[in-house]
């Protein structure tokens, strides 16, 4: 039997090698699950062509309107729009692992029985996801680019910026994603019907399509208390090289307040919070689940 | 009867095409004299007097079905052609009106792709399948008026509908007026003990009380001839029961209703079939009444020994013994030791067997003679038990 | 027992299977908040985005319309032509094409049923949509505009149930496929802009995918009613009532035909009971 003062240390150790196991092998699951179509044609339609639908769509509303102008509201709308797919597979995703694996494989209740860890568990599944998304961002701006004259220079794109953005981002929609996952294991049967609420939500809110400014006082706040308008402020302003510019100042005057430095605290403290509370939330819900039998119960619709 | 058995075993003293007397006389007659043989408190649906039509149309005919599938997504050595799997390999049966015919046989068998040909839910690769005189690939529409399916561990059903509306919309489907349908859900739930529930929603049962809801769906339409697989599958002993007693009570009162009835357990089989064919990879290996295959193995003497010291290792040499025929063995189930059965030419190669199980270094703890079971026949046609695949083995 | 044949059997198992649909969405009062509330949303965002580009007032009506569409188009895809994949994930397909009901009375059933639940929602949101973003509409030709309205939801059910039989025959590329359509769909048909701006800008192949989707035409004709002067439509509203009439019945038969040969196909290479996976 080991004694106490040996046993800290190596348990530490071991928590830490069982951390990374799970999450190497729910990455790999997670692409395995992500994969799975028995024909590429049928990937790049979800892919690529869904994404590339509703991207185009925008393109024509705008282009009806501005009658074939390419103005900074252009850049706003399209470069928005490509990133906030991202977004959506992000939060989205980790949801669905849950909903994936409880409602359909029927595999929850194994992974909780087992010593997987879980929140490591949910981060490796939802890779795949983020991977794909990403993949698809990078697809919309190039075909922005390339095809629909989006105004696109590498020598104006502020590189540092576009990173420590990219990365706070990620970790504050990874901290949300897992608040939504944990929402979706105790939610019977509107699991699925969540991601919708919240991509609806956020597309009216982040100010994706367009400024904040637009909508009415009451609204136009709760636009103003959430990560991800300021995270999508920052990706545009990083990929333009500055603030867009309407025909009389700002696109949005209202974000154009914030410089790029305090972008980035809003981010940080929204990542750091994001980080630690859907971790504890996650935690507390995950008991709940326990208590009332969630695990394993499938919905029935 | 047509039956197609392989050439692995010949039954001694019966003929192989002989048709048994079961098909043609009432029931009752064939097996009176069998019955006393049977274990006492079996029962057959044979005892019940019930009075065939040897002039009737039978219920189900097939002649040499076969079903070949293809295999996808298998990667080809060079120069071998597609890999095919072949769950029925040319089956000829027929079943008679009125008949309760039990299809038994192991996984992967064949049992519920034959069933699904004749449900109409599979063509066949090969031959033809006639249900109530009607070729269930030709006449489909037709087919699917007169028949319905259960399968066993089915809890399909829409869970927002409670019990009484699940099982009067899939009557409108068969064309049950809706009046006729629902006196006899109510009458089936009765039966099923679940009428307390008919206004419950699906989603809020258990898993046992919507299996005995799909159970009822399959009598709702009051089908000329009734697919069951495994209908008791995961039910408990006394729903198991009620199933069984009402599938022999539904048959009684009317002769011309039909039963096919695929199981995994013999005691099922045993006590409810008016005959068994017993299926292995795709071919019928027998065919007759329960009571006909045990008298197959009458002539060869069946001994259980309780040993310890030994294991599955041991097997093979113990069936290499002279006047082994089979040998099987599990685990006994109090622990102590190893139970064996072994199927012999006859009672002087007990001596034998002695020999060689204290050849292996095994003590025999008990020596029992048995008589054939539906199982000891089972074994001799498949080689192996049922219950082989989860824990014990054979040689 | 006297069982029904022929045409009453048709409509006894139609009316079965439209039974779930809409007493079954009744008790799940659910759906109002999450299908009339999730398409709000949505459209809020087009509009405020049309309002930002300061467009014509007209175009936040052509959005609210394009929403109240879309939750039939939704109801069409996910409802009906991926509805018998998932019965056969759930193995009810095996139990519908074992009774002696048709699978078209099947899917006439959901259709209808289908149908009159997403006309309630579809109406919820055409009012309150109106109503929260102050649409002004034109009544004068409510008459034609109904008729448009009803022929395009018998083109439009009509395609659901042609797509179902091909939906039949796939696994999980099924499901995959239903999701692939919605966007794309979304932007083919104009939902959110007028037609005319659309096919001006797309290749002529296209143009012809579009005309194929009910949607299309059932939407540029009724912006054509009801905002008179404000949009050039691509062909006359009469015109493309025409045009979703002999639609509609090709689609109705073609179903048919499909469905008698995807049945039989599946039923040859046994696919009639994969389940997930």
């Amino acid at each position: 039997m080991l004694n106490a003062s040996v046993e800290r240390p190596a348990e530490r150790g071991l928590i830490w090698r069982e951390n990374l196991r799970t999450l190497r092998v729910a990455a790999w699951l997670g692409w395995q699950v992500e994969g799975n179509w028995a024909d590429p044609l049928v990937f790049f339609i979800f892919t690529i062509l869904r994404p590339m639908a509703t991207a185009l769509m925008i393109v024509v509303m705008y282009r009806v309107v501005a009658a074939g102008a390419q103005g900074d509201f252009f850049s706003y709308l399209f470069i928005s729009n490509a990133f906030f797919v991202l977004v959506i597979q992000t939060l989205a995703g980790m949801a669905w692992v849950i909903l994936d694996d409880r409602e359909n494989y029927k595999m929850l209740k194994y992974i909780y029985t087992s010593p997987a860890r879980k929140f490591a568990y949910l981060l490796g599944r939802a890779t795949a996801k983020v991977g794909v998304g990403g993949l698809t961002t990078i697809i919309l701006l190039a075909t922005g680019f390339l095809f629909l004259g989006l105004p696109l220079h590498l020598n104006q794109v502020a590189w540092g910026w576009l990173l420590l953005y990219l990365v706070l981002g990620l970790v504050m929609l990874a901290g949300l994603g897992l608040i939504l996952a944990g929402i979706a294991m105790v939610v019977a049967r509107h699991g699925e019907s969540m991601g919708e609420v919240v991509a609806g939500m956020l597309l009216l809110f982040s100010g994706a399509y367009f400024p904040p400014d637009i909508l009415p006082a009451w609204l136009r706040n709760v636009s103003l208390v959430m990560p991800i308008t300021y995270w999508l402020e920052g990706m545009r302003r990083a990929l333009v090289g500055g603030i867009l510019q309407g025909s009389n100042g700002p696109i949005s005057p209202l974000l154009a307040q914030f410089d790029n430095g305090q972008l980035a605290i809003i981010l940080a403290v929204s990542a750091a919070v994001s980080a630690v509370g859907s971790y504890r939330f996650f935690r507390w819900v995950e008991r709940q689940a326990q208590e009332r039998g969630m695990i394993d119960r499938t919905s029935e619709h | 009867m047509i039956l197609d058995v392989r050439d692995t075993y010949t039954p001694t003293g019966v003929a192989s095409n002989a048709p048994t007397s079961a098909v043609l006389a009432p029931a009752g007659t064939a097996s009176s004299a069998a019955t006393a043989d049977l274990p006492a408190g079996a029962s057959t649906a044979s005892s019940a007097a019930i009075i065939r039509d040897p002039s009737a149309v039978p219920a189900i005919r097939t002649e040499n079905v076969s079903r070949i599938y293809k295999v996808r997504g298998e990667k080809k050595a060079q120069g071998e052609g597609s890999k095919a799997l072949t769950a029925l390999g040319g089956v000829t049966l027929q079943v008679e009106q009125g008949e309760l015919f039990g299809l038994l046989g192991p996984n992967g068998a064949g049992k519920t792709t034959l069933i699904k040909i004749l449900t109409t839910l599979l063509a066949p690769t090969g031959g033809i399948c006639y249900v109530d005189g009607l070729d269930v690939v030709r006449d489909a529409d037709e087919v699917r008026r007169r028949i319905n399916m259960v399968s066993g561990g089915e809890t399909s059903g829409f869970g927002i509908l409670t019990v009484r509306e699940n099982l009067w919309m899939f009557s409108q489907f068969y064309g049950v007026p809706s009046k006729d349908a629902y006196a006899r859900i109510d009458e089936l739930l009765k039966i099923v003990e679940l009428d307390d529930k008919a206004n419950t929603r699906v989603s809020s049962l258990s898993t046992g009380q919507r299996q005995r809801m799909n159970f009822c769906r399959g009598f709702v339409t009051d089908p000329k001839v009734l697919f069951l697989d495994e209908p008791t599958l995961g039910l408990d002993v006394h729903a198991g029961r009620i199933v069984r007693d009402f599938t022999r009570n539904w048959m009684r009162q009317d002769p011309t209703r039909t039963v096919l009835l695929t199981t995994h357990y013999m005691a099922e089989a045993d006590e409810l079939c008016d005959r068994i064919a017993i299926i292995d990879h795709g071919a019928v290996l027998a065919c007759d009444t329960p009571t006909g295959l045990k008298r197959m193995l009458q002539q060869q003497p069946i001994f259980a020994i309780r040993a310890a010291g030994i294991g599955l290792g041991q097997l093979e040499a113990l069936g290499r013994a002279p006047g082994v025929q089979r040998v099987s063995g599990e685990p006994d189930a109090g622990g102590n030791g190893f139970l064996l059965k072994f199927i012999l030419d006859d009672e002087a190669a007990i001596g034998a067997v002695v020999t060689a199980l204290t050849a292996v270094q095994g003590r025999i703890l008990g020596l029992q003679k048995e008589e054939p079971t539906l199982e000891d026949v089972f074994i001799k046609l498949v080689g192996r038990s049922l219950t082989t695949e989860d824990g014990g083995a054979a040689a | 027992m006297n069982k029904h044949t022929g045409r009453r059997l048709f409509f006894d198992a139609a009316r079965a299977r439209a039974y779930p649909r809409i007493w079954g969405a009744m008790r799940e009062p659910s759906w109002v908040f999450f299908e009339i509330f999730i398409p709000l949303i949505n459209a809020a965002a087009f509009v405020y985005l049309y309002r930002a580009l300061h467009a014509p007032e007209a175009y936040v009506g052509f959005v609210i319309l394009g929403a109240t569409m879309a939750a039939y188009w939704l109801n069409v895809l996910w409802m009906m032509a991926s509805q018998l994949y998932w019965d056969k994930q759930s193995g009810f397909l095996e139990l519908y094409i074992l009774s002696p009901a048709s699978l078209m009375a099947i899917l006439f059933g959901m259709g209808v049923g289908g149908m009159f639940m997403t006309t309630i929602r579809a109406a919820t949101i055409a009012i309150v949509g109106t109503l929260l973003f102050g649409v002004q509409l034109d009544g004068s030709q409510w008459g034609l505009a109904a008729v448009v309205f009803l022929v395009a939801m018998y083109a439009l059910y009509g395609l659901g149930m042609l797509l179902s039989s091909v939906f039949l025959m796939w696994g999980r590329e099924a499901w995959q496929v239903a999701m692939a359509l919605t966007e794309p769909v979304f932007f083919l048909t104009g939902l959110n802009f007028p037609l005319s701006k659309l096919f001006a800008t797309i290749p002529a192949a296209l143009t012809f995918v579009s005309a194929l989707v009910p949607v299309s035409f059932g939407l540029d004709a009724l912006r054509q009613l009801l905002f008179p002067g404000q949009i050039v439509g691509v062909l006359s509203p009469v015109v493309e009532l025409g045009i979703l009439a002999v639609l509609g019945s090709g689609f109705v038969v073609a179903a048919y035909l499909m469905l008698r040969r995807m049945e039989w196909l599946a039923r040859v290479e046994a696919r009639l009971s994969l389940r997930w996976q």
